[in-house]
């Protein structure tokens, strides 16, 4: 084969081998394809990239924590109130204004005069021509958490410390006192772990008596502004020192509205019976015991929250010797006698959202000083209530929901009472009624304001220091804000 | 003469239109049981809390000027309950098998209307230094359960599962958040949950020794939307209008497309994204998120009842046929053409073949 032979060949292989032009635009598209997802997969590594966690941005997290925990130190140390145990303050202050339609003088305490607010503890010594005042009905702080908590079976170890601030009577420039009201330590020997059990607590210490129904609602759950009459003038509102156990049984537990009912809630203690703060004045231990009683219905029964209780509080009494006008004994008069205090009461209690009733019938057995002896005196009281609520704060489901504001369902509660109160049941036409129409409203979670409007007629006999048959008529209105923390 | 009739006609027309107008109620409250997961934030999840959060039932009822009042129940399905009870809400949006069971059970006339969240998982978690490895390990061990929600009727069917009683444990009845609380603290030996016990676990603080995947499809927890009777007997087309929008949102919540998007609207509970994917894991969003009222769904409320019945949660049982009114879901599903948008399940949880053209095997 010649040399050109050769070349030629060659030649013509090569153009045999080289691409057409259709196939170069192929090759180009290819490649142009490829390039754009290269690009793309650069753009996606790069975006990936910038979205991930580096090094920088935990060390940053790292470094805002650290200054969190110095800052929350700092602030523990410097500007938090700290105690050995966890404890919960609570509080409450009532603001009121009063009018009434009998004005009050000093002079005239034979009964001329009405007392705005219902109440003589805030009057000062000498009033004049007054048929209205602003006041502050009290205020409170209370104290209250774990001394021991036991996470197996529940059975804790806690305490209440409560301090109320009332006004004084009488006082020159308006002074109040802190009283320790509550002051008791109460322990669960039953599990509380589950609430489809018995309980059992033993409270010991300063505390409320478990006596009928009003004495025992505080300020902050009462409709009525004014507590019944009875509960002042019995003594079962007052507090007492001693050692009570209280708890229940028969216990039906509705898991499906989260709602719990007992048979039988039992109360039993000891007390002193001579009231807060100070020692017993005699050796004998008053007895105080309720009893009552719940039907085990389900939540959806129209008898849920339909009890009936009754409560017995045998006491007994030092008792002053009756005394003339000049203060010396009567003759034949003891300095002291010892004497009953006993009372009975039966209540019955039905609140089932959005209604309730409520009704207390209160005895009072005392042995007071007569000529040179004791006699017996017997008091009698009737209380009803009859309320109705516009709102729903009162179901513990709409109280927590799920909210960001400072949510709270508002609620209107109108509501009626009747309130009797007769010291002396064998004296004829000596009893006072008070009747009162009123309407808190609840707007918020700790406050409420209240209005309520009393007629109030006092009956004395005609052997009373200031008498009348027909009976003082008081009408009274008084509206107070309510607030808590 | 027609400048006359027209301002008369006009009136008619307008009076007509405020009469129309009195067929609409002028707030429909609707309940959730069930806050987010900082036990405050009023988010839910499922297609119950995702039509919340978009605001969908708003928007439907937006020319009418029908304003939604939404509750989130920190009380879950027990207090959710409560308000139904005292006659504070109208529709009850995801509520569990348990306390709706419970609610009919109590006498108080409700319609399901729909499924919401389905074929849920249980979990029990316990501390990491805990000995147990399994559900029989606990045995004499105090466990946090929250009574009364659907939790409650899992438990006793797991307990029958695994041939145990309530009385082989000390059970006590702890809301959600504060038995997180007590795991992590170790002051209860286990919790009985759902996909919420992941956090514990990716927390360093749980283990979890015992879950229903994988096992019978009878131990799922189930959740529906439920109206009132008499809201349902007042307004059926309001009712209906809800539906119609429960079915939407469930078809976009079962499209596995939509899956990331879906788990994240369900995060701003406050539980975590991974959560979501590891307690779906293989199965459709469809198998969780189906709306209908399938056989899987009357056997399970059948069974539920007798079930929370024999396990003494009710004391007497109901006809669940009257209980469950299906037409207003079958309405829907043909409105929007979805009929066979969902697969089917058979009594026993099993998928019908041939019953869906679009979403819904149970695995994907």
């Amino acid at each position: 084969m010649s040399r050109s032979t050769s070349i030629l060949s060659l030649a013509l292989l090569a153009i045999a081998a080289a691409p057409a032009a259709d196939d170069i635009a192929t090759l180009e598209q290819r490649i142009q394809v490829l390039e754009k997802s290269q690009k793309d997969l650069l753009d996606r590594i790069r975006s990936l990239l910038d979205s991930q966690v580096v090094q920088e941005d935990v060390q940053g997290v790292t470094n805002s924590l650290e200054s969190f925990k110095y800052q929350y130190q700092r602030d523990r140390e410097t500007k938090s109130p700290v105690s050995v145990r966890g404890i919960t303050i609570t509080g409450g202050l009532a603001a009121r204004y009063a009018a009434t339609n009998r004005s009050k003088t000093s002079a005239g305490a034979d009964g001329k005069g009405g007392n705005a607010n219902g109440t003589a503890s805030a009057n000062p010594a000498i009033v004049n021509g007054r048929n209205n005042t602003f006041d502050v009905a009290g205020a409170f702080v209370n104290f209250s958490g774990s001394l021991y908590r036991d996470y197996a079976e529940g059975r804790n170890l806690t305490f209440n410390l409560r301090f109320d601030g009332t006004p004084q009577t009488g006082a020159a420039i308006g002074n109040s006192f802190a009283n320790l009201t509550n002051a008791n330590v109460v322990y669960s020997p039953l599990p509380t772990t589950s609430q489809d059990i018995d309980r059992l607590t033993i409270t010991l210490g300063q505390q409320t008596l478990p006596f009928g129904l009003e004495a025992n609602t505080t300020e902050e759950l009462r409709p009525v502004i004014n507590s019944a009459q009875f509960v002042g003038a019995t003594g079962v509102g007052r507090r007492e020192i001693g050692l009570v156990f209280r708890g229940d049984f028969g216990i039906t537990y509705d898991y499906g509205y989260n709602y719990r009912s007992s048979l039988i809630s039992y109360n039993f203690g000891l007390v002193n019976g001579n009231g807060p703060n100070r020692a017993d004045d005699n050796d004998y231990k008053d007895i105080i015991a309720r009893v009552d009683v719940k039907l085990p219905t389900e939540y959806n029964s129209w008898l849920r929250e339909l009890r009936l209780g009754v409560s017995y509080y045998h006491g007994r009494q030092v008792i002053a010797g009756a005394t003339n006008a000049a203060g010396a004994l009567l003759p034949g008069a003891s300095t002291y006698y010892e004497g009953a205090r006993k009372r009975y009461g039966l209540d019955l209690y039905y609140n089932h959202f959005p209604f309730g009733f409520t009704y207390e019938f209160v005895r009072s057995v005392d042995d007071v000083a007569a000529g040179s002896s004791t006699t017996e005196r017997r008091g009698n009281s009737h209380t009803a209530t009859l309320f109705y609520s516009f709102g729903s704060q009162f179901l513990a489901s709409q109280r927590n929901v799920g909210a960001f504001d400072d949510y709270w369902p508002k609620t209107w509660q109108p509501f009626v009472r009747f309130d009797r109160w007769d010291p002396d049941i064998k004296i004829s036409g000596n009893h006072t009624d008070i009747y009162t129409v009123g309407l808190n409203a609840f707007f918020a979670e700790t406050t409420k304001a209240q209005l309520n409007l009393t007629h109030k007629r006092e009956k004395l006999p005609s052997g009373a220091a200031r008498p009348n048959t027909a009976g003082f008529i008081t009408n009274e209105i008084i509206a107070q804000l309510q607030y808590g923390f | 003469m027609r400048t006359i009739l027209h301002p008369i006609l006009s009136v008619l027309v307008s009076a007509v239109a405020v009469l129309g107008a009195a067929d609409y109620p002028t707030v429909i409250r609707v309940g959730y049981p069930g806050v987010g997961n900082d036990g405050y934030s009023p988010v839910g999840v499922s297609t119950a809390g995702t039509i919340a959060g978009k605001g969908l039932f708003e928007e439907e009822f937006k020319a009418e000027g029908i304003k939604f009042e939404w509750t989130f129940f920190k009380g879950a399905g027990p207090a959710l309950n409560e308000s139904l009870a005292n006659g504070l809400l109208d529709f009850a949006s995801g509520l569990g098998d348990l306390p709706a069971i419970v609610h009919r059970a109590s006498g108080i006339e409700t319609r399901i209307l729909a499924a919401n969240a389905r074929r849920q998982n249980t979990y029990i978690v316990v501390p990491t230094d805990s000995p147990a490895k399994s559900l029989q390990d606990l045995k004499g061990k105090r466990l946090a359960l929250f009574k009364g929600t659907n939790g409650s009727l899992a438990w006793a069917k797991i307990l029958k599962d695994e041939n145990l009683t309530e009385s082989d444990f000390k059970v006590l009845n702890f809301d959600s958040a504060t038995a997180r609380g007590a795991i992590a603290t170790k002051d209860i030996d286990g919790y009985i949950g759902g996909s919420d016990v992941f956090q514990l676990r990716n927390r360093g603080v749980g283990r979890v020794v015992y879950t229903t995947v994988g096992r019978t499809p009878y131990l799922g927890r189930f959740t529906t939307l439920l109206v009132t009777k008499d809201f349902e007997q007042k307004y059926p087309q309001i009712v209906q209008r809800i539906v119609n929008v429960w079915v939407k949102e469930a078809a976009w919540g079962s499209n596995e497309s939509n899956r990331s998007d879906v788990f994240k609207y369900w995060g701003k509970s406050g539980q975590a994204w991974a959560d979501f994917k590891e307690d779906y894991g293989q199965d459709t969003l469809a198998s969780h998120q189906s709306p209908l009222l399938d056989d899987h769904f009357w056997n399970h409320y059948r069974k539920g009842i007798l079930a929370a019945h024999e396990f003494k949660l009710i004391r007497k049982t109901f006809d669940l046929d009257s209980w469950v009114e299906p037409k207003y879901i079958n309405e829907a599903l043909r409105l929007q053409k979805l009929e066979n948008n969902w697969v089917r399940y058979d009594a026993d949880g099993n998928p019908i073949a041939g019953s869906a053209t679009a979403a819904g095997a149970v695995s994907r």
